[in-house]
């Protein structure tokens, strides 16, 4: 997918003494940090494991999570999250078309969309359970307008806890997300775009058979580090937004790994969901990628 | 291109943006302002400028809370594990870049496929095995965890930068009897400079918003990065918002602060892997 042929002619001969010297340490940290914790983990979740001692009980952990349903519900609230996604691409890449296509601003825009993605998620999380609050700003606002009928309780329930965070989740992304479809689309070579204004394209029609297929390698690569993302780092925006709750009702799966283990002690059914986790990551991470080098190939 | 939007759209666009921009504004002034508020000035008029220039929330924060002493473990932990990050992947991503030997594409394909490994995963084992070693809460596991952790990334980054250093000034280097700890200092590290800048702001925004590790593994005041801090004020005074804004707003401040200087270097670093070839 990446052409690194053209680099790997070039590559000098082995220096293996020195080589090896150069990768050990990285090599080291990589075991310690990474490789380890997720072998152990593996092999944990099969067991009772405290931190004084392991007690192998096979599929017993998989076994309560999946046939207590908990597992699914869990989920459910993954998927829930996903729906950010084709929210946050289409948005972003209309944002990023606009900026490419040079409307009055658009650097000092580039600039200010940015800021949010600096922010901590801790931050953005507090600052819009703060802002959303049934006693908070917006509401008192809309009180103070006589606009009653648009006061609501959003962290009442559910439903309308998870609206506020898939905004807190776009608002704090959406930056990165424009920088980057802007990158890919500033590498098209424009003698195509003016050929086709020529040909009589409008703006739309251009951004359609021209932009999006030619950038495709880029929301490829933007829609695996989401799906990445907001699988395995949304963790920040349940904790400090919701709790997980009301309820049980915005927690996902890293959020309820981070319970079982901290909070109910039960380390091995953490570390059962943990792995579940990190296949599901990978099963999308494969199928996405997959599926984009059939459409790349299909485009050529 | 422009010429194609009538003025009236251009207008209509120009003020959609320049919504969407004055959004984070006005979070960040909202923010502002309130931290000069009680608690009942807040619950009154949470939107109006305040009264007074009131510093008690800030003097909560630095008094009780020791949100000083939470910055500069931060910047300590933060700095300590992107320079002994940066240390190990370059000198790493020296070899992948511009070494055959055997293995090198498997190897380097692994390593930066850890990237997919959630956070979540690792802390576990590592909280049990840093409990036996006593070094629960303690600056030095969480510099090795967030080495570790932040290393797929930067390896990935730096092999892909150092590939484009040509590779003629290497042998050139070599003919006139440099060792290889000599041209990594002395050539790869200077010409690489540019991306070590970039990796250095990226991960040095990453590591500083980090959270659910610093949660778990820096429990007391002398441990604690500001994050940590922040979210353990969010759980404990959630009631008290202007003295919660404060705390979110002391700990924008440096990521502001390096905004402002770096975000040259922030916009170019985070599209490397965003166009092919």
């Amino acid at each position: 997918m990446i052409k690194i042929s053209s680099f790997k002619k070039i590559r000098l001969n082995s220096d293996s003494i020195n080589v090896f010297l150069s990768i050990l340490p990285l090599a080291l940290f990589i075991l310690l940090v990474l490789i380890y914790p997720l072998c152990s983990a593996f092999f944990h979740s099969f067991t009772k494991w405290t931190i004084k001692d392991t007690v192998f009980i096979g599929l017993e952990n998989y076994n309560k999570l999946i046939s207590g349903g908990s597992l699914f519900k869990l989920l459910k609230n993954n998927l829930i999250v996903l729906l950010a996604i084709p929210i946050q691409i289409s948005f972003s890449l209309i944002i990023a078309y606009l900026l490419y296509s040079e409307v009055w601003g658009w650097k000092l825009f580039r600039v200010l969309f940015y800021i949010p993605s600096i922010l901590s998620v801790v931050v953005i999380g507090y600052l819009f359970r703060v802002f959303f609050s049934l006693h908070g700003p917006l509401n008192i606002l809309f009180r103070t307008l006589n606009l009653d009928f648009l006061v609501v309780d959003w962290f009442s329930s559910g439903a309308t806890s998870f609206v506020i965070v898939i905004l807190a989740l776009i608002w704090s992304q959406y930056g990165v997300a424009v920088l980057i479809f802007l990158t890919g689309m500033s590498a098209i070579d424009p003698s195509v775009l003016d050929s086709a204004i020529v040909d009589g394209a409008n703006w739309w029609k251009r951004f359609i058979y021209i932009v999006l297929p030619m950038i495709i390698g880029t929301i490829e690569f933007y829609l695996v580090v989401l799906v990445i993302g907001f699988f395995t780092a949304v963790f920040g925006f349940i904790y400090s937004i919701t709790y997980g709750g009301p309820g049980y009702s915005t927690t996902t799966i890293e959020y309820m790994v981070y319970i079982k283990a901290f909070k109910s002690n039960s380390l091995g059914q953490a570390s059962a969901l943990a792995i579940i986790l990190f296949v599901i990551v990978l099963v999308l991470t494969v199928i996405i990628l997959r599926v984009f080098r059939k459409f790349g190939a299909w485009q050529e | 291109m422009n010429k194609e939007f009538n003025l009236f759209s251009k207008m209509l666009i120009f003020i959609i943006l320049f919504l969407l921009a004055v959004v984070s504004i006005l979070f960040l002034s909202f923010i502002f302002i309130n931290t000069f508020k009680t608690h009942g000035e807040y619950i009154r008029s949470p939107l109006a400028l305040p009264e007074a220039l009131n510093l008690t929330n800030y003097r909560t924060m630095f008094g009780q809370s020791k949100i000083g002493i939470s910055f500069i473990n931060s910047l300590v932990i933060v700095s300590v594990s992107i320079l002994i990050e940066i240390f190990v992947c370059s000198l790493a991503a020296f070899s992948f870049a511009k070494y055959k030997f055997k293995g090198n594409n498997i190897i380097f394909t692994a390593f930066i496929a850890l990237m997919i490994v959630p956070p979540i995963i690792i802390m576990l084992p590592l909280y049990v095995l840093f409990a036996k070693l006593h070094l629960i809460d303690t600056k030095t596991a969480m510099v090795i965890i967030y080495v570790g952790i932040a290393c797929p990334f930067a390896l990935y980054f730096l092999t892909t930068n150092f590939r484009k250093i040509p590779t003629e000034l290497i042998e050139a280097a070599k003919v006139d009897g440099a060792s290889f700890f000599r041209i990594f200092w002395s050539i790869i590290i200077p010409l690489g400079m540019p991306a070590i800048v970039t990796l250095f702001i990226l991960d040095y925004v990453w590591l500083w918003n980090e959270l659910v590790l610093g949660l778990i593994f820096l429990q007391s005041t002398d441990t604690k990065t500001m994050t940590v801090t922040v979210a353990n004020i969010g759980s404990r005074f959630f009631t008290n918002q202007p003295l919660l804004l404060t705390g979110l707003f002391l700990s924008i401040l440096p990521m502001l602060f390096i905004y402002i200087f770096a975000a040259r270097f922030l916009m170019k670093g985070i599209t490397v892997g965003a166009v092919k070839g």
